[in-house]
């Protein structure tokens, strides 16, 4: 029976959606494009080219570095939720644990910068 | 309405790991290839966490975190060898990076 | 309590001194090549002698008490052994020490040859070093998490390794094949393992069998899990029908990585089959046997069966050198699985002991005929066999070793192939399949051609008229000299051949 909460919230969302767009064509005035309406407005520059460019093969390097530091957040979280019972049992050997970790990351870091990854070319 | 028990998730993942094999294997582009990748990992994650939830064991959820974290390190290393293979041949169509036969 | 936690430091280091070796020569590399450009030598130093200490560590390690259970956790009622997620005994030792040798020997065979490049030979050899720490984890690892993360740690760096010459499409190509092979691989066996552990409830190898009572209820489950782990540890170690990724890998990675990629991961798989499918080497609880009732064995056996004709049939139309080795790996991988099938029959010590031999000899000889190819082509070589032409003379070491090691790997009689051969079919044999001893046989038959055809070139054809001389630099003799020197003893002095075969052996009886 939860679940029917599930579905009032998919068929509240859907509606409210179909609302609005129904009462913008009331709202707004209609809808006649011409030449001189679709330039750019002033200061703004007409549009070079699609929206669906390759991106630089240099976003790809910060991404893949991005998702490798970004995952080891997996890590850490369920370490800071049990630390405290942890280190009652264990005393000091959690956090060095943790250090290590986070050192082996921070020498990936540090290589990667003196690689120059980090670098705009 | 039935209630949400071991079997859905079961069949949830292995339709997923199916769809990723497939993609896996028919795709031409690398990049789905490796999104095809993701998904068969991520199947996996979810059989773990709900056999983790419905034996229960812990084992499963802590399985997960690292299927995670080594999926992120496979396709890290996956897209710089294909941005290796599109500079020196230009594309990533996996029909055309073929050079190697006999 | 410092002192304690002191204590349990010191015993934590002691047994795990290989890997320890390992990952700190992989971090030296690390910092070294952070640090200065100019200091490859150092650091190929430092991979070395660590891989060598890390030799030296298991073969001591091996003299104390053993097995040593690492990572305890709290037994379950129902259990009388604690279970442990990582294990120190004889099978995992012996293979770290092999381990440790292929990648010493990988270190010296690449000398120079990443020097005029501009991808950084540092990245290089750090990727080697953690690639054999991910082997020697593996090897001792005794719980499936565990042996996941040194799987990949293992994986990863290969198959950056396969690609490292980047600006070159065939090796950017290569790494690219392997890396969607080894990561279909991954996935598969990782799909495996969860329905393994979700019908077991455990990922322990070690309470396995107190748990098999619960499969009533899964059976099939528990099957489907145990055939998808094989079949990625197939696609890993390129055995038939998962081979079709081998030859294109080998033929585009750089050779000294080939050398290292066909030999040490091929004996992780092995050992690992051997730990996961024939547990404790006792006929009752292992895995396969109680998924697979009565077909246990034949499983083993077809893959086996399949590596070794379609290796030996795809080898012989090859004129590419490197395709002649991959399909010949193929092949051999076919011979170790004949040792395998075996231990799961009657006389499980001997197969093990004997698929234990093989594996040391067939990894060794594997990367020296790889060495033999490098020291004698040109690095911008394609290796066509029409290359080796006249090389008796113009460089008559180098074409020994070469006689040496494929006649080795063919098993012709006087050689460690053969010796290895010979108890891999009597352990078949015992076990009771004596139809896969026709077939292996038959096998080394159809190998003579192909090897014989190399051989030909080599000794028989006049050289070519431009041929450049030959220069063998210092790491690739010693490399060449010990894998000649090891097949040759082993071969001729049986003495020696049959101590090493008890040696292997008893490693399984103490566990």
């Amino acid at each position: 029976m939860e679940y029917a909460y599930v579905a009032l919230f998919l068929l509240g969302g859907l509606a409210f959606v179909g609302a609005t767009l129904t009462l913008n064509r009331f709202v707004t005035s209609p809808h006649r494009p011409s030449a001189s309406k679709l330039l750019a407005y002033e200061c703004g520059e007409p549009p070079i080219g699609e929206a669906w460019v390759q991106y630089n093969a240099r976003y790809y390097l910060f991404a893949m570095m991005f998702v490798l530091f970004d995952v080891e957040a997996a890590f850490v979280i369920p370490w800071a939720v049990g630390f405290k019972t942890m280190s009652l049992d264990l005393g000091i050997l959690p956090l060095l644990e943790m250090l290590i970790f986070l050192s082996l990351l921070a020498l990936a870091l540090v290589y990667a910068w003196r690689k120059g990854a980090l670098e705009w070319v | 309405m039935t209630p949400v028990g071991l079997q859905h998730y079961l069949i949830l993942a292995a339709v997923l790991f199916s769809i990723g094999l497939y993609g896996a294997l028919t795709r031409r582009n690398a990049v789905a290839v490796l999104m095809s990748l993701e998904l068969m990992f991520n199947s996996v994650n979810i059989n773990l966490v709900a056999f983790s939830h419905f034996l229960p064991d812990f084992t499963g959820v802590l399985f997960s975190i690292f299927v995670i974290t080594v999926a992120a390190a496979e396709v890290t290393i996956g897209v710089a060898i294909v941005l290796s293979v599109y500079r020196n041949r230009n594309t990533i169509d996996l029909e055309q990076v073929n050079q190697l036969q006999g | 309590m410092s002192s304690e936690l002191f204590t349990r430091v010191a015993q934590l280091v002691a047994p795990l001194s290989p890997e320890l070796c390992l990952l700190l020569a992989a971090l030296c590399a690390l910092m070294t090549d952070m640090v200065g450009q100019r200091s490859v030598r150092r650091i190929r130093m430092v991979v070395w002698v660590a891989s060598l200490a890390a030799v030296f560590c298991s073969l001591a390690l091996m003299t104390g008490p053993l097995p040593i259970s690492l990572f305890s956790r709290q037994p379950a009622p129902e259990l009388e052994l604690t279970p442990s997620s990582y294990i120190v005994d004889s099978l995992a030792l012996s293979l770290k020490a092999l381990i440790g040798l292929l990648t010493a020997l990988a270190v010296w065979l690449s000398e120079d040859a990443f020097d005029e490049e501009r991808s950084n030979a540092g990245e290089y050899y750090s990727l080697i070093a953690f690639a054999g720490l991910g082997m020697t984890v593996a090897v001792s690892a005794n719980e499936f998490l565990t042996f996941f993360i040194a799987f990949e740690l293992f994986s990863i760096p290969l198959y950056a390794l396969a690609a490292i010459r980047r600006y070159r499409s065939e090796s950017a190509e290569a790494g690219l094949k392997y890396f969607l092979a080894g990561s279909v691989s991954s996935a598969l066996m990782l799909f495996g393992i969860s329905w393994v552990y979700g019908s077991l409830g455990t990922t322990y190898f070690s309470e396995f069998p107190a748990r098999f009572t619960q499969v009533a209820s899964m059976p099939h489950a528990l099957l489907v899990g145990v055939l998808m782990i094989l079949a990625g540890l197939a696609f890993k170690m390129a055995a038939a029908p998962f081979h079709m990724w081998a030859p294109d890998v080998y033929e585009g990675a750089p050779p000294t990585v080939v050398a290292y990629l066909s030999s040490a991961p091929k004996a992780v798989i092995i050992g690992f089959c051997l730990r996961l499918f024939w547990a404790d080497l006792d006929l009752e609880s292992d895995l396969l046997r109680v998924s697979l009732a009565d077909g246990w064995m034949l499983v083993f056996a077809v893959l086996s069966l399949l590596s070794m004709g379609l290796g030996n049939l795809m080898a012989l139309p090859q004129v590419s050198l490197k395709r002649i080795l991959a399909y010949s790996g193929i092949a051999q991988i076919g011979y170790l699985l004949i040792g395998v099938t075996a231990a799961g029959g009657q006389t499980a010590t001997m197969a093990a002991g004997a698929t234990l031999f093989y594996l040391w000899i067939y990894c060794v000889t594997n990367l020296t005929s790889w060495a033999a190819l490098l020291a004698c082509l040109p690095s911008d070589s394609t290796y066509q066999r029409g290359e080796l032409a006249g090389l008796a003379q113009r460089n008559p070491f180098v074409a020994f070793v070469l006689l040496i090691s494929f006649m080795s790997l063919a098993g012709v009689p006087p050689l460690a192939g053969f010796v290895g051969k010979f108890y891999l079919f009597r352990a078949i044999y015992a076990a009771g399949m004596p139809w896969l001893v026709v077939v292996g046989v038959v096998n080394s038959v159809i190998s003579l051609y192909y090897y014989f055809g190399v051989l030909r070139t080599a000794y028989f054809d006049p050289p070519l008229p431009d041929s450049p001389p030959i220069r063998v630099k210092l790491g690739v003799r010693v490399v060449l000299v010990i894998g000649t020197a090891a097949s040759l003893i082993l071969g001729l002095w049986p003495g020696f051949a049959l101590w090493s075969l008890e040696t292997a052996q008893t490693l399984f009886v103490g566990r």
